[in-house]
């Protein structure tokens, strides 16, 4: 069972193309600044703004690391988990937050995610 | 326990697999040997119940009994945070001390676990003889004689006691393992071992990444303090308390997202930037490793390297405790 919030129609073909991945339970745009959900698609259970609020300060922190350490700009943080994956890629003051579970194909994901990222406006 | 207890077992989480019958099965599931179910128990067990203590040890046993014995620390000082005194995680943590010859923490450690339970016999002559070894025999609060007739400290909880949180006899290796701890077998750690020296922290892991141009590695606390390695900008500016500060506390915010996602337990973090590839991973008492390496570097790559540096960050942590 999906829960769906408002969207965009700007971030609803982002979202809706990732949720159709195979192990995706959640997808999601938010504010990097301030953790807010912009919109979102995600399963039953998923506490939207929960991971809105964890994903954007996990990226953030990156972000900011990785300035500090002469990296450049940060393309995607991937977080693995026993049974998942977290993925949060950015553009700008927004931040696509993905989550799969076991048997998603991270390849075509981390793929599909850049390219949602590279769209954001 | 018999295979139909450990079917019984099974059958009731299999009922309600929200209940805490997962704690026994893992337990049941170790002692008959079948680590990996074990495991796999207690992990999945902990996604529901992430605070109970008792599920904490369980799970530091079987990692214990798989020989992964930082994880076992990790979750015994869990178990600790969550129940303060925890008699089995103490003594769990005083033999993984002795084991790895940080003899001062084992006898922290087994002090607080004789001040719990003074009767326990075997805590109270492992404490002894580490105080022998130590040259602070006197200190003993119970007066032990520091015979060395090889009795371990006690580690199993009886099911009837667990209130008291005292234990009863081990399994036979844990026995064995305490009564002739090994001796160290890696020269890095036999060679830090005594007074700490902060130039060889800064070098840590210079033979891991040799060869590797454009790389950096840090073992940073959990408040984001750097420990360990050092990250130097391409002007040459060292930016290891910069980056140690942006990342600080990561590691548990990083296992309260997953938890919370019910992921399980966290593993390590990937993040692609412009000009380089950086893993990061979780260490004991929430610290952070971390490796970057140039942006063309094949991710597998990335992970074998995380994972040394990972390894050598644990063995170098238990030695300066």
């Amino acid at each position: 069972m999906v829960e769906y919030r408002p969207m965009t129609s700007a971030y609803g073909e982002i979202i809706g193309a990732l949720v159709r991945h195979r192990g995706v339970v959640a997808a999601l745009v938010a504010s990097e600044r301030d953790g807010i959900a912009i919109a979102a698609q995600t399963q039953v259970g998923v506490e939207c703004d929960a991971l809105a609020a964890l994903g954007a300060s996990l990226y953030r922190r990156a972000r900011l690391a990785n300035l500090a350490a002469g990296f450049g700009t940060t393309r995607l943080v991937r977080l693995d988990a026993a049974h998942g994956q977290l993925f949060i890629a950015g553009r700008g003051d927004l931040v696509l937050i993905v989550v799969a579970e076991g048997g998603a194909n991270v390849g075509l994901l981390r793929v599909a995610i850049q390219r949602g990222s590279e769209a954001l406006a | 326990m018999t295979p139909d207890e450990i079917r019984r077992l099974s059958d009731d989480l299999a009922r309600d697999p929200g209940s805490l019958a997962f704690i026994a099965l893992a337990d049941a599931l170790r002692r008959a040997g079948q680590l990996d179910q074990a495991l796999r128990v207690a992990l999945r067990g902990l996604e529901r119940h992430a605070y109970r203590f008792d599920a904490h040890d369980v799970l530091a046993r079987v990692y214990l009994d798989r020989g992964e014995l930082a994880r076992a620390a990790d979750e015994w000082e869990t178990t600790l945070q969550l129940s303060d005194g925890h008699l089995p995680a103490l003594k769990g943590l005083g033999y993984l001390a002795y084991r790895s010859g940080d003899l001062r923490r084992a006898e922290r450690c087994l002090r607080a676990a004789s001040e719990i339970d003074a009767s326990d016999a075997g805590t109270v002559t492992a404490l002894a003889r580490i105080r022998e070894t130590l040259g602070t025999a006197g200190s003993s609060p119970t007066g032990g004689d520091g015979t060395r007739n090889g009795v371990a400290p006690t580690m199993e909880s009886d099911a009837s006691q667990r209130s008291r949180h005292v234990a009863t006899t081990p399994p036979p290796r844990f026995r064995e393992e305490v009564a002739s701890p090994a001796p160290a077998k890696d020269e890095s750690v036999a060679a830090i071992r005594g007074p700490i020296d902060a130039a060889r922290g800064r070098t840590l892991f210079a033979s891991i990444l040799s060869g590797t141009s454009g790389s950096a590695a840090l073992l940073l606390d959990a408040d984001g303090l750097v420990l360990a390695g050092e990250c130097v900008r391409v002007d040459g500016g060292d930016a290891s308390a910069e980056v140690g500060a942006e990342l600080a506390g990561v590691s548990g915010e990083a296992r309260r997202a997953l938890v919370h996602l019910g992921l399980g337990e966290w593993r390590t973090m990937h993040v692609e930037a412009e000009q380089a590839m950086i893993g990061m991973a979780s260490a004991p008492d929430d610290a952070l490793v971390l490796v970057a390496l140039p942006r063309e570097t094949p991710a597998g790559f990335v992970r074998l390297l995380l994972g040394r540096v990972l390894d050598t960050g644990r063995e170098w942590l238990n030695t300066v405790r």
